[in-house]
């Protein structure tokens, strides 16, 4: 379904990715992990367009990312949210389908309602986004981007500015969504979340992938020497 | 005192129709202003280096030289290079305007600029076209930073737009110079000015504070919500 072909990155002087070669198939999760700077973000800015690439390719159903529109098809969550604070949950939910041509806006609304349904935040739609609390934010975030029927999503450390106590509620929307067959590609520092859902881990050190594997094999049974310093130091505690 | 009460009320006429024609000359001109500050600002945030490079020479040249000179520049200036012979308040209308524009533009660029980059990241990811991304997401979000500083440009301009009398515009400074001439009274008439200045620059500056609070409310009943 995707297709990374040794693509680079540079920004300035310095390479962030380096020659990263990834394959990313119809259904399945992906994780992506590895300590700060090392490029996981980045890989995952650059499948949506976020960032342009130095060199190399990305290939989605075949066609190269640059000669297609990927906002149909990639849905992307971010950090901080990144909701419209001057629009009500349902209008940050409706606005792009809207706009973007896809649905009327009846359609939109309709479709907005059944995810804060699913999402169990149907009472908070003429709110605004400053009166939710973060983990509500980034679950508005994730139908905001699933409004537009994307086949693939991108977190990108969508738990890692919340409070403790909401990282499990973003995380079962994401475990759902995994189960549900949704494509996604989830950069991430929950190792437990890492290990319970994604098909596939992928450790980055320094702009490469260091180490490829399943989850299990990665976390059980990892093969680099650097794989193995990285996980004890964030399972010790 | 007495003095004082009685200039006023003998040159009122002069003075009213200076407070009217600095409020018309502000107004005009920070309403065109406006229009090319946007434009003006629109072209410092393009991607061309050209075309961000003429903005700041612009808005560098306006701000680096004295309002004086730029409206004696256009006054005079349009008579010497077409021979067209404008009004005084036509001129001071066209300087203003293309002085305030440079301020309006900076304004308008650091309102929109002060929105989170992470505004157009989002509306990057779900397909937004960049004029729908600015027009349905930056720009309403930096509307509550630009219309305040609107405001004290406004308060700027009454007090800048004084010069507009060294060209001869009867404006507030140019009925002044009139009643201090005619009354034979060079002192007096400066603090009824000065006053008067004071009053029109205070009272809006105020206005625009209230107006910065509803603005700032209206933030607070969205989270109340």
């Amino acid at each position: 379904m995707l297709e990374i072909k040794n693509i680079y990155k540079d920004f300035g002087e310095k390479k962030v990715l380096k020659d990263i070669s990834l394959n990313i198939n119809e259904g399945e999760v992906v994780a992506l992990i590895g300590p700060s700077g090392s490029g996981k973000s980045t890989l995952i800015r650059c499948i949506n367009k976020m960032e342009d690439l130095t060199a190399g390719n990305i290939f989605y159903n075949g066609e190269n990312i640059n000669d297609i529109d990927v906002s149909k098809s990639i849905g992307m969550v971010f950090q901080h949210f990144n909701l419209f604070p001057h629009k009500t949950i349902m209008e940050n939910i409706t606005l792009a389908p809207v706009l973007t041509k896809k649905k009327t806006s009846k359609e939109a609304e309709i479709k907005a309602l059944e995810l804060l349904e699913m999402l169990g935040l149907s009472d908070k739609k003429n709110d605004y986004p400053d009166s939710l609390s973060g983990g509500q934010k980034q679950r508005i975030a994730i139908a905001r981007a699933l409004a537009m029927e994307p086949d693939i999503m991108l977190f990108d450390e969508a738990t890692s500015a919340l409070d403790p106590e909401m990282v499990g509620e973003v995380l079962n929307v994401m475990k759902d969504l995994a189960k549900q067959g949704m494509t996604m590609v989830v950069v991430t520092h929950e190792m437990g979340f890492a290990r319970q859902v994604a098909d596939k881990v992928v450790f980055m050190v320094d702009g490469y992938i260091m180490e490829e594997n399943t989850a299990e094999e990665i976390f059980d049974n990892p093969k680099e020497e650097r794989t193995k310093e990285f996980l004890s130091q964030i399972l010790n505690y | 005192m007495p003095k004082i009460i009685s200039l006023i009320v003998d040159y009122r006429q002069y003075y009213l129709q200076g407070i009217r024609i600095t409020l018309e000359l502000c107004f005009v001109s920070l309403a065109l202003g406006s229009m090319l500050g946007s434009v003006i600002s629109m072209m410092k945030l393009s991607k061309h280096k050209i075309i961000r490079f003429i903005a700041s020479a612009y808005i560098e040249l306006v701000r680096g030289t004295p309002m004086m000179v730029q409206i004696a520049i256009v006054y005079f200036g349009s008579y010497a290079l077409t021979g067209i012979n404008i009004s005084a308040f036509l001129a001071s209308v066209i300087a203003v305007s293309l002085n305030s524009a440079a301020y309006v533009a900076e304004i308008i660029r650091s309102g929109i600029q002060s929105v989170d980059k992470g505004q157009w990241e989002a509306a990057k990811s779900l397909g937004l076209t960049q004029s729908q991304t600015m027009r349905t997401i930056i720009f309403p979000q930096a509307i509550k930073n630009i219309l305040p500083a609107l405001g004290n440009e406004f308060v700027t301009l009454i007090k800048e737009t004084s010069v507009a009398s060294t060209i001869g515009l009867a404006e507030l400074m140019q009925a002044t110079n009139v009643v201090r001439s005619t009354s034979f009274d060079a002192f007096n008439p400066l603090l009824i000015v000065a006053f008067t200045y004071f009053c029109l620059t205070f009272s809006i500056s105020k206005l625009v504070g209230l107006f910065e609070k509803k603005l700032s409310y209206t933030n607070k009943t969205e989270l109340a919500n």
